[in-house]
């Protein structure tokens, strides 16, 4: 047994080892985004939250951060539309065609961002179309929803198709169906799905460094304000990105965990009242 | 006295006759030899064997008194308790003497076998199917001949619980029985495990089959079905992941070996799949090379996001772009093509 013990004690040091390399940047950039000084160098002399002050007067930052959240917020609800009915519809047909759509929307995962940011901006500049916050909107669409697709698609693996039937044999229509039975049941995964694609939208400076016109995301301003050196003005900014950003994919776990089982076992407990 | 075993096993000794025979010897005999000379432990089947008896006779699963005796396992519907029941009765039997009944089957087709300690002393196999019912004389044969190289530490008779039993018993039941982990015999398995429980699942599907389908040749045809699902790693995964892990351990398999000889294997589509997902958007990275690279750190990201972001020249910069894909798409196209790819 002491051989598994130390093997359990290897694991317990890689596992922290490879936490601490994830999360130790993160940890530097709150320390020093709360340093009093100009400049980011040990040792921290006092605490303060001046910098966060300094942000919250800054213009082109709010400005950025108000961007972001209209592209955010325009990716998810265009990312949910397209991939919710897509998701739901490849699962009621099944077979082969439903694992090629689904397979189909998954394929922008696949490819560098770099790649698909390119490649709609040469296809805008085809068009002759301004590249503006939509350009930018269309491009985190792309992204978002293949991950739309992915946890839709999960949570449809448990969806117990007796319940449709069950609704169509007492008289439900289609859109009744659809509105009583399907979205409640699919409603926390459709939440975590939207919460996700507004992480990753946030989040995403590869595809708006080329759709972006003359209206920046906040991460684009992030990159501007780099090329002048770290601040810690830029350290507080990075600090409530991944604030937000945690606390967002916090929320889409769990959204996903409460969410109660939808198969319809006879097993299941919520049924009697 | 004859054991008939209940399944028709016709289709079983097919596969016997076309499967590869081990290359580890067979080390069944050799094991009891060790017991019979008195370099095992009967110690611990004995006491075993008292402590079962007595729980028997007291949940009412063992008539007592000497001469016939009566086991009725699936008394109380847990047909998973039954093989540590029968284990329990056997052992008991053996250290008591005596002869015992055992009823067991399905109620249409309910068989009765008689084990006669006092007139027939040589050792029993006993071989656990997945319903809790006895496997005997053909599959027995066939299981200690092709994959399992069965060490008994010690015991009165070859009590095997099988490999099958492992594969298919639910996680309580193989708990209850590690608890009494000096009484169950040790099967060490020859070949990998992975090909192991193929096999085994094959040959229950093959007993099933025999069993539902009597066309001889829609039988041939759904066993070939079978094998195709069967010869791919990733059904065997989705078939038997948690079974195959709890199975090699009870095999005596240790904790670094499971991983690597079971764990990995079966989990190679979810690795590769990983690694695919960290390759696409490390190959396309700009802004990490930009930020943490040095002057030398000019990665394809670099100049494709040049040609468009800075030079303007875009047909370069698409080729580029296409060649990235191409990689990418090939990349993937190998893991499809070996079967190793699996979203979520």
């Amino acid at each position: 047994m002491t051989s598994a013990r130390a093997a359990s004690a290897v694991l317990a040091a890689w596992y922290w080892l490879v936490i601490g390399f994830l999360f130790a940047p993160l940890v530097v950039v709150v320390l020093f985004s709360l340093n009093d000084a100009e400049v980011s160098i040990l040792p921290i002399r006092a605490l303060s939250s001046r910098w966060y002050a300094v942000l919250m007067k800054d213009q082109t930052v709010l400005h950025a951060l108000g961007n972001s959240i209209i592209v955010a917020v325009g990716a998810v609800i265009a990312s949910v539309l397209l991939g919710a009915p897509l998701a739901i519809g490849a699962h009621r047909h099944g077979g082969k065609v439903g694992r090629a759509l689904v397979g189909f929307a998954l394929a922008p995962m696949m490819i560098p961002a770099l790649i698909l940011g390119v490649s709609l901006l040469t296809l805008l500049n085809v068009l002759n179309a301004q590249l503006s916050l939509l350009s930018v909107t269309l491009g985190h669409t792309l992204i978002c929803l293949p991950y739309v697709v992915l946890v839709l698609d999960a949570r449809l693996a448990g969806y117990d198709p007796r319940l449709d039937e069950a609704a169509l044999d007492l008289g439900a229509g289609p859109l009744m169906l659809l509105w009583t039975i399907t979205l409640p049941l699919l409603a926390p995964a459709i939440t975590a799905a939207a919460l996700l694609a507004f992480t990753l939208s946030f989040d995403d400076v590869v595809v708006a460094f080329f759709l972006t016109g003359r209206e920046n995301t906040l991460p684009m301003t992030i990159w501007a304000m780099l090329r002048y050196g770290i601040t810690p003005e830029l350290n507080a900014l990075a600090a409530l990105t991944i604030l937000v950003s945690a606390l967002t994919a916090l929320l889409a776990e769990i959204t996903l965990r409460n969410a109660r089982s939808i198969s319809a076992h006879p097993n299941l407990k919520e049924t009697s009242s | 006295m004859t054991l008939r075993d209940p399944i028709p096993y016709d289709h079983v000794a097919e596969l016997v006759a076309t499967a590869e025979p081990s290359k580890q010897p067979l080390v069944l005999h050799d094991a009891w030899r060790d017991y019979a000379a008195g370099t095992a432990r009967p110690y611990a089947w004995k006491t075993f064997a008292l402590y079962a008896r007595r729980n028997l006779v007291r949940s009412g699963h063992w008539t007592a008194g000497r001469g016939r005796e009566k086991l009725t396992p699936w008394q109380e519907g847990a047909r998973a308790s039954s093989r540590v029941l029968v284990l329990g009765a056997y052992a008991a039997l053996r250290v008591c003497g005596g002869a015992l009944e055992i009823e067991h089957g399905p109620h249409e087709k309910r068989q009765t076998i008689h084990i006669d300690i006092d007139a027939d002393p040589k050792p029993h196999t006993l071989l656990f199917g997945s319903h809790g019912e006895f496997l005997t004389g053909e599959a027995i044969r066939w299981c200690a001949r092709y994959w399992i190289n069965l060490l008994l530490p010690g015991g009165p008779g070859r009590i095997i619980t099988m490999v099958e039993s492992a594969l298919e018993t639910n996680t309580n039941t193989m708990t209850r029985m590690r608890d009494i982990d000096p009484m169950i015999i040790r099967a060490q398995c020859a070949a990998d495990p992975v090909k192991m429980a193929r096999e085994i699942v094959r040959a229950k599907i093959g007993a099933e089959l025999n069993a539902t389908i009597p066309d001889a040749d829609a039988r041939k045809r759904e066993c070939e079905q079978w094998d195709i699902k069967l010869n791919s790693a990733r059904s065997v995964a989705e078939i038997m992941i948690g079974r195959l892990i709890e199975a090699a351990g009870d095999l005596g398999a240790s904790q670094w070996r499971i991983f690597l000889t079971v764990v990995l294997p079966l989990s190679m589509p979810g690795v590769i799949t990983g690694a695919i997902f960290v390759f696409v958007p490390a190959v396309g990275a700009f802004v990490t090379p930009e930020l943490l690279g040095g002057p030398d750190a000019n990665m394809i990201g670099n100049v494709i996001a040049d040609q468009f972001g800075g030079t303007f020249e875009y047909p370069f910069g698409s080729a580029l772009a296409v060649l990235v894909i191409a990689l990418v798409a090939i990349l993937v196209a190998i893991a499809l093509r070996r079967g190793r790819l699996s979203f979520a």
